[in-house]
């Protein structure tokens, strides 16, 4: 298999698992395990707040840490924020390789799913 | 990664100090820097005597004749030279080769290359557990088949084929057969007479032996010449050309001689290692062995492991220098053809590792490596993907 070389900010964001929902008010997803990458993002409302932001994953290492910094990240934050996550500086901060762009698109299309679940939700309520 | 345990012996492995003591003692001594060939003189018949010597110890573990071996730069060339040398030399009595889907790359490549050439090449599937059987490769004969070609043991999963059943087939159909012994010698006996082996295919470095150094054992009653496939000198009888590298193959005559000496206690310890690797291991749900059965090498241990992404898993178990599913598929990064033709679908090829243990492998190291191995299995299968009800 070809070396890769992961950055700090993936050997350190790897270990630090985000927590692991099971009881939600919004979700999302995106990918297959089939397809090799799947990312579930789920979070609960407070306030009109996240919390417990939460992912589960079947994901390659720099998809993992993008997850459990974001989880952090996302905490406290309004809803709008799922959807506010820029690819481009996901891309950055864990310098991952332009040919897992896809991969990245995944996450990001976890994270709308998991923002329209918030809107109509909101539409219903 | 520096300071992990070593789990790759069927990649390569480390020296042994034995190996080279008797390495640096030919390199040492200033009456053996010779060429073997040059009998004219004192310095050239020292060389030669330790090469001669060599080929005894080779050709003594896998019952050939010393005066039939061509040494080579290793496993990859002696299977060149057997599959291409032997189909040239050949070419006149028919074109068409038999080999199986799971061959190393360096049989396989070769095959297409002759394929590229005019010839026609049968490519015999094993089944799920790995297994190729005789009777599908002597259905595969044709009237012109001049080689058959079969691996002994299988580099990834550690399958040993019933190569004395292909080589009684081979025979009874007066076809030349080949076997492919890398990752067997050492392991298991290799006996080219009773197995009915006409062109064997070994190295060293895989049983601690050096890099650069092989050889293809060739039963003279049945198959004097081959084709070369390089061209130089009249070195080895025509066959393979080139100043033969004295030292390295001191190493390899001492790597052999190891092996026939300790084989036998050595491979029961190293079985006892892997079996006490799976138990600890083979409880966590979703892993699975892949090439089943006892008619494996005791070295091997290939795994699989579902709800567990490829990369994340060895990245999870850096602390452990193993194999992915990519495994001697490491420039193209493709996954294993070996885990494809046995069915396996290619994502969970991608979360498949080849634990391979050997001669330093300690009882220390595969408690830690079972230790490491749940530690990373178990925190990815928690990540697993799930419903989510909202």
């Amino acid at each position: 298999m070809a070396v890769r070389q992961y950055s700090p900010a993936v050997d350190e964001y790897f270990w630090r698992p985000a927590p692991r929902v099971h009881g939600n008010d919004i979700a999302g997803a995106a990918g297959s395990i089939e397809s090799g990458t799947q990312v579930v993002v789920a979070a609960e409302l407070a306030a009109g707040r996240l919390k417990n932001v939460g992912f589960r994953l079947f994901a390659c290492p720099h998809i993992m840490a993008c997850c459990n910094w974001l989880a952090e990240q996302l905490e406290g934050e309004a809803p709008e924020a799922l959807q506010q996550v820029l690819v481009q500086d996901l891309r950055q901060k864990f310098d991952i390789p332009v040919e897992k762009a896809g991969k990245l698109l995944i996450l990001k299309d976890a994270l709308d799913a998991c923002y329209n679940s918030y809107q109509q939700r909101s539409t219903k309520g | 990664m520096s300071g992990s345990i070593y789990l790759d012996y069927a990649a390569t492995a480390p020296l042994d100090p034995r190996v080279r003591d008797a390495m640096l003692a030919c390199m040492d001594d200033r009456a053996l820097f010779g060429n073997p060939s040059s009998i004219t003189h004192s310095y050239g018949r020292r060389a030669a005597g330790v090469v001669e010597k060599a080929a005894h110890r080779v050709a003594g573990l896998v019952n050939g004749a010393p005066e039939n071996l061509v040494w080579t730069s290793g496993a990859t060339e002696a299977n060149n030279l057997a599959i291409v040398g032997t189909a040239d030399f050949r070419a006149i009595r028919g074109r068409h080769i038999v080999t199986t889907a799971i061959e190393h790359k360096s049989v396989l490549e070769s095959c297409k290359w002759l394929e590229s050439q005019g010839y026609q090449v049968t490519y015999v599937h094993p089944d799920r557990s790995g297994a190729v059987s005789p009777g599908a490769i002597e259905a595969a004969l044709r009237p012109d088949t001049i080689l058959v070609s079969v691996m002994h043991a299988n580099n990834e999963t550690g399958m040993i084929q019933d190569v004395a059943a292909v080589g009684a087939i081979c025979r009874a159909h007066d076809v030349l057969f080949h076997v492919d012994a890398a990752q067997s010698v050492g392991k298991v006996a290799v006996d080219m007479g009773a197995m009915q082996v006409d062109l064997l295919s070994i190295n060293a470095h895989k049983s601690c032996g050096p890099k650069g150094v092989g050889a293809l054992c060739l039963d003279g009653e049945r198959i004097k010449r081959i084709t070369p496939i390089m061209h130089g000198g009249g070195q080895q009888r025509g066959m393979r050309p080139g100043t033969l590298p004295v030292h390295q193959i001191a190493g390899m005559g001492a790597t052999l001689k190891i092996l026939t000496e300790e084989m036998d206690t050595e491979v029961a310890r190293i079985r006892g290692l892997r079996d006490r690797l799976w138990h600890g291991i083979k409880d966590l749900p979703g892993v699975t062995l892949n090439g089943a059965g006892e008619q494996r090498l005791a070295t091997i241990l290939n795994v699989s492991v579902a709800q567990a992404e490829g990369e994340s898993l060895r990245f999870a178990l850096q602390d452990l220098a193993l194999s992915g599913g990519s495994a001697c598929n490491s420039s193209s990064g493709e996954p294993s053809y070996v885990l494809r033709a046995l069915g396996l679908s290619d994502v969970l090829i991608e979360s498949s590792l080849r634990l391979s243990l050997g001669r330093f492998t300690t009882l220390a190291e595969i408690d830690q490596a079972v230790l490491s191995f749940r530690r990373g299995v178990e925190y990815l299968q928690a990540f697993a993907p799930a419903e989510v009800a909202v």
